[in-house]
């Protein structure tokens, strides 16, 4: 049942360097800000596998800090894009 | 199946990280160091470390996009900069560097448990439960110490460069329009919440006064990043105090210990004082991670209340 954990787990990284050629093929920032933020889903995923698989139920606090916290460059992102984009109509 | 995961992981870290050192996009370099932290995490996971796979996961996640972003907001870069060149001459030492470090790895014998037992041997003389805590707050209290004295540096640092005296009234480097302030209800409560419980946690599980403090320090520059003025709402005197209550906690605890034990950092039997100095370590270190992201140059004043 482990191996089949740590499998799915593979699985779901291969899924993360798949998704990293949108990051580097973009074309917008948007899609590659996109693309990290399903990384993050992604990586609770293969976290909360690797628990199971590892057997330390401990590892599921660390899924639980990305699905807390990866909102928040995104909230920095937004920010930063909607003013240059409102800057650059202005001049 | 463990190989080949470990194998995987490892090649990407690799891979990741040479595209962003060789990025044309700082962009692009952004979102892969925030993908270059997520697999990281999952290597440390591997490695059994689930203590530095929390506080990666913090500190990748919750801090370092939120200073990346602002940081390329406040960079007036065009798409087509030339690709940074990586100087060749800097190959060769790598190489050298990176074989020998792989060469130590062959001559670690294979049931090296290195300092384990040491440390398992000695937790009947601490009060606490988990290795890797007492290791950090006890065994090895002077480093701890230390180390949230160079956080500190590092906050009078900025300061210093930013020749700002405290950080109210600090400004937003982009405005904090579009995030709307619906967003601190929604995460304030769970981020407090889960900055406590992995605080707590560090007792006998990984977790601990830094993965608890990190988490706390997100919550307070994501209420800056809403528009709230977040720690720049204190005094300045309540501000200073909460920036070194954890290396004064030390302080007081080394005086403490050495008058009346005679040995410095000598921990007393009751394990209130444990605690006391985890807890002011933690604010000290949302704090600081806090003034750090704050004290960032900033054009737009976040609107007071």
């Amino acid at each position: 049942m482990n191996t089949f954990f740590l499998g799915m787990a593979l699985f779901l990284v291969l899924n993360i360097l798949a998704g990293l050629w949108r990051v580097l093929k973009g074309p917008e920032p948007a899609d590659r800000m996109v693309a990290a933020q399903l990384f993050g889903t992604t990586g609770v995923a293969a976290l909360l596998l690797l628990a199971q698989a590892l057997e330390s139920p401990v590892i599921r606090n660390a899924a639980l800090l990305f699905a807390l916290l990866t909102v928040m460059a995104v909230l920095a992102f937004v920010r930063n894009t909607s003013y240059r984009d409102k800057h650059n109509n202005d001049h | 199946m463990n190989l080949a995961f470990d194998l995987l992981v490892g090649l990407s870290l690799v891979w990741v990280a040479w595209r962003i050192v060789g990025s044309r996009d700082h962009f692009q370099a952004v979102v892969l160091f925030i993908t270059f932290g997520l697999i990281l995490s999952l290597a440390w996971t591997r490695l059994q470390s689930p203590d530095i796979a929390i506080a990666e996961a913090a500190v990748g996640a919750g801090l370092a996009g939120v200073l990346f972003m602002d940081a390329l907001g406040g960079l007036s870069s065009s798409p087509g900069s030339p690709r940074p060149a990586v100087p060749l001459t800097l190959l060769f030492p790598c190489l050298i560097l990176a074989s020998i470090m792989a060469i130590a790895v062959l001559f670690v014998p294979e049931d090296f448990l290195g300092l384990i037992p040491v440390v398992h041997g000695a937790l009947t003389d601490t009060s606490l439960e988990y290795p890797v805590t007492a290791v950090l707050l006890d065994f090895r209290a002077y480093d701890t110490w230390l180390e949230l004295g160079v956080l500190l540096v590092a906050v009078l640092g900025v300061m210093g460069i930013r020749r700002i005296g405290s950080i109210s009234g600090s400004r937003l480097p982009a405005p904090a329009d579009p995030v709307g302030r619906w967003i601190i209800r929604i995460l304030l409560p769970i981020m407090v919440l889960i900055g406590g419980y992995l605080l707590w946690l560090g007792a006998f599980a990984p977790g601990g006064a830094f993965q608890g403090g990190v988490v706390l320090a997100a919550a307070g520059v994501m209420l800056w990043q809403a528009g709230h003025p977040s720690l720049g709402l204190l005094p300045r005197l309540w501000w200073i105090v909460l920036l070194f209550c954890g290396f004064l906690s030390f302080l007081i605890l080394a005086f403490w210990s050495l008058f009346h034990s005679g040995r410095m950092l000598a921990h007393p039997e009751n394990k209130l004082w444990i605690l006391g100095v985890e807890y002011a370590a933690t604010i000290s270190i949302a704090t600081c991670l806090i003034s750090l992201v704050l004290a960032s140059p900033g054009r737009c004043r976040v609107r007071d209340n």
